[in-house]
């Protein structure tokens, strides 16, 4: 599979060149708020290599209100209603690295799952194609590097993208991904082009690492730790860190009657919330604060390692941008790798 | 100003832990990155160097009195707008005055990562923020020190118009200048702000941090927690979000202070102060009140009196 370099002035051609075989999704920035994933068809100001906040993947592969059926209970037209899981194929352009091991991440939740894998995710992600950008501008939360190794996270894309200033180096991971670099605006990448796509790589793999990088977390880490209890001073408990999080993917069932029609559907819920535990009967077994701050980090970095041996962690930020009091997982987990107890 | 406000800040919370007149004194400790500040939760007087006194000094910590003022006196850091947040806590008699004792500081305005990115500056560059009179100093690691203007302000304090903390046992700095922007009413018709809003509520997910933040929401049980009365479904949509904002806001009239956390800790940057200042408006204009002054007052909405207006004029 080779290389290809597109000049910027060129993309919406490929990109409407996608389009006519599949929906084509991207980061669309909204007058305020982070940037989400919609349809490229109308709109004109697409920047697939900014380095926004954007929600995460999950916005399209788990929908925040994902239709499980219908009901129709009007006498003599009762029936049930399954959504079509027929989706067209669909390309998500402007993905980063992060991004794209958080799907390797719910993958093994959701898909890799032998007879119980989930019919609605598998719907969307059969037919999912992933076009990642290497990030050029790292925010001041990204901690990628100290999780992970990107050169191997790279694979789960099908097709890596890099800003070169007035053109995209552009490369087929994938033969999924091969097959989207179709149109004469592709050329082949000159030796400078390849040069920068290099420098691009090697400022990214410099990001400074934090001190557990390398570390198995889940070895070392105690229930015990005071700092579960440190930080759950601090915590309001408002799961902020969850919903933003690319790999939270806990969900609650719900049904809702509108006239005559039941509806069952899927949305977020989160382990930081007391009622996610708390039991029909009344007993909580999580009802601490300081129970619900460790679940997070250890489903992460200790029950996930052990489960799928992935770290459920990408270090993309998202928690410690917007946690509203602070709660950085990166001082946690290297106070952990410091001084464990 | 800042240094010399948070060596007083260290040492009166060293005096009441050493004095055994508090077991804790919450204030604000250095973040994660020099841009933030975090709640800090201070029990022996060797770490009251922990406490910092700077413009990211962002969070309202009367959040936390109602969980800890209940079981034990303690001391608390507030800026004007915490402090009235202690006042209405103390005036819905959600805890006792005696539990608490004020460190008060005045305020020129605080800065959050927002305004910052607002007058365009590159987060992961800063090294410091801090006051400089009337204005902030950002000190950048390229070395260089770019001045904002007050205009940089995070949202709540651009109309805040109490520069001093209403109650106190301890007062602190001067009262710095301000010039609040005057709070409009609402703009547009009735279907304008509709559209207006029911556009901004399609972001919402949910997440209910604005309620989580917020002092003044202490429920329990909130409304949209509640499934034995369902008064709104976890369906994310407009027609439930709407119920959730419009349910906040309304139970917040004549109760928000205005410190804008809400609005701060929205993931979706939803405004929420528009409709916080908006709801203030009209408590203002038909009785006269503006909560959280004066512990001994009753709560507008837990008064009555026969020459209230009425607004459908009645």
């Amino acid at each position: 599979m080779a290389d290809k370099v597109i000049a910027k002035t060129d993309l919406r051609k490929w990109l409407a060149g996608m389009a006519a075989d599949h929906d084509v999704i991207a980061p669309i920035g909204r007058e305020a708020g982070p940037a989400t994933w919609k349809d490229i068809n109308g709109t004109q100001d697409i920047d697939i290599t900014a380095n926004q906040m954007v929600m995460a993947a999950k916005e399209f592969l788990l929908p925040v209100h994902d239709v499980l059926f219908r009901f129709h209970t009007r006498k003599g037209e009762e029936r049930l209603e399954v959504p079509d899981l027929t989706n067209k194929s669909t390309v998500m352009i402007g993905l980063r690295l992060c991004d794209v091991r958080a799907i390797s991440v719910l993958d093994a939740v959701y898909y890799n799952q032998g007879p119980f894998r989930d019919a609605y995710y598998a719907a969307r992600r059969d037919k999912l194609a992933l076009v990642a950008a290497v990030c050029d501008d790292p925010r001041w939360s990204c901690f990628c590097t100290t999780v992970g190794d990107l050169k191997e996270w790279k694979l789960g894309a099908d097709v890596l993208i890099t800003d070169l200033g007035d053109k995209i180096y552009v490369q087929p991971v994938t033969e999924k991904g091969e097959g989207l670099l179709q149109g004469d605006f592709f050329s082949s990448p000159s030796e400078d082009d390849v040069r920068k796509k290099s420098e691009v790589w090697a400022n990214l793999l410099a990001l400074p690492k934090r001190p557990f990088a390398g570390k198995d977390i889940s070895k070392i880490v105690s229930w015990d730790d005071p700092v579960w209890e440190e930080q759950a001073r601090k915590c309001i408990g408002c799961g902020i860190c969850t919903f933003m999080c690319p790999t939270c993917s806990c969900f609650d069932i719900q049904d809702e009657t509108t006239g005559s029609v039941i509806e069952r559907y899927r949305c977020r819920d989160t382990c930081q919330f007391s009622d996610f535990t708390m039991m029909g009967a009344g007993h909580n077994p999580r009802p601490e604060k300081k129970m619900r701050v460790r679940q997070r980090v250890l489903h992460k970095f200790k029950y996930q390692v052990e489960q799928f041996d992935l770290i459920g962690c990408t270090g993309c930020g998202r928690c410690v941008e917007s946690c509203p009091v602070n709660i950085d997982i990166r001082g946690i987990v290297s106070h952990i790798a410091a001084e464990p107890l | 100003m800042a240094n010399e406000i948070e060596a007083r800040i260290r040492a009166e919370a060293k005096k009441l832990l050493e004095s055994s007149e508090v077991t804790l004194v919450i204030g604000w400790e250095a973040g994660s990155v020099p841009f933030k500040t975090s709640p800090a939760f201070i029990e022996s007087p060797e770490d009251v160097e922990r406490l910092v006194w700077n413009p990211a000094c962002t969070n309202n910590l009367a959040v936390y009195l109602t969980e800890v003022a209940k079981r034990a006196r303690v001391g608390i850091v507030v800026k004007p707008c915490d402090s009235r947040s202690i006042v209405t806590l103390v005036q819905e008699k959600q805890i006792s005055r005696e539990n608490v004792t004020i460190i008060g500081v005045t305020c020129p305005g605080i800065v959050d990562d927002t305004a910052l990115k607002k007058a365009g500056v590159r987060l992961i560059d800063v090294l410091a923020v801090d006051w400089n009179g009337d204005s902030f100093n950002v000190t950048t690691g390229s070395g260089k020190s770019s001045v904002l203007t007050l205009d940089a302000v995070k949202e709540g304090c651009r109309t805040c118009a109490h520069r001093a903390p209403v109650i106190s046992d301890v007062s602190l700095g001067e009262m710095p200048d301000a010039n609040p922007l005057p709070v409009e009413p609402m703009e547009g018709s009735f279907s304008e702000r509709r559209e207006y809003w029911a556009n901004e509520f399609e972001r919402c997910i949910r997440c209910y941090a604005c309620r989580q933040i917020c002092p003044a929401c202490y429920c329990t049980k909130c409304f949209a927690d509640r499934n034995d009365l369902k008064w709104t479904n976890k369906h994310v949509g407009i027609s439930d979000n709407w119920m959730w904002h419009m349910g906040r806001a309304m139970h917040l009239a004549g109760r928000c202070i205005g410190c804008g956390e809400c609005e701060r800790a929205c993931p979706m940057d939803l405004p929420m102060m528009k409709l916080n200042r908006e709801f203030a408006r009209h408590v203002e204009e038909l009785f006269g009140y503006t909560p959280g002054m004066d512990p001994e007052e009753l709560p507008v909405l837990g008064q009555f009196n026969y020459d209230d207006k009425d607004p459908n004029g009645h």
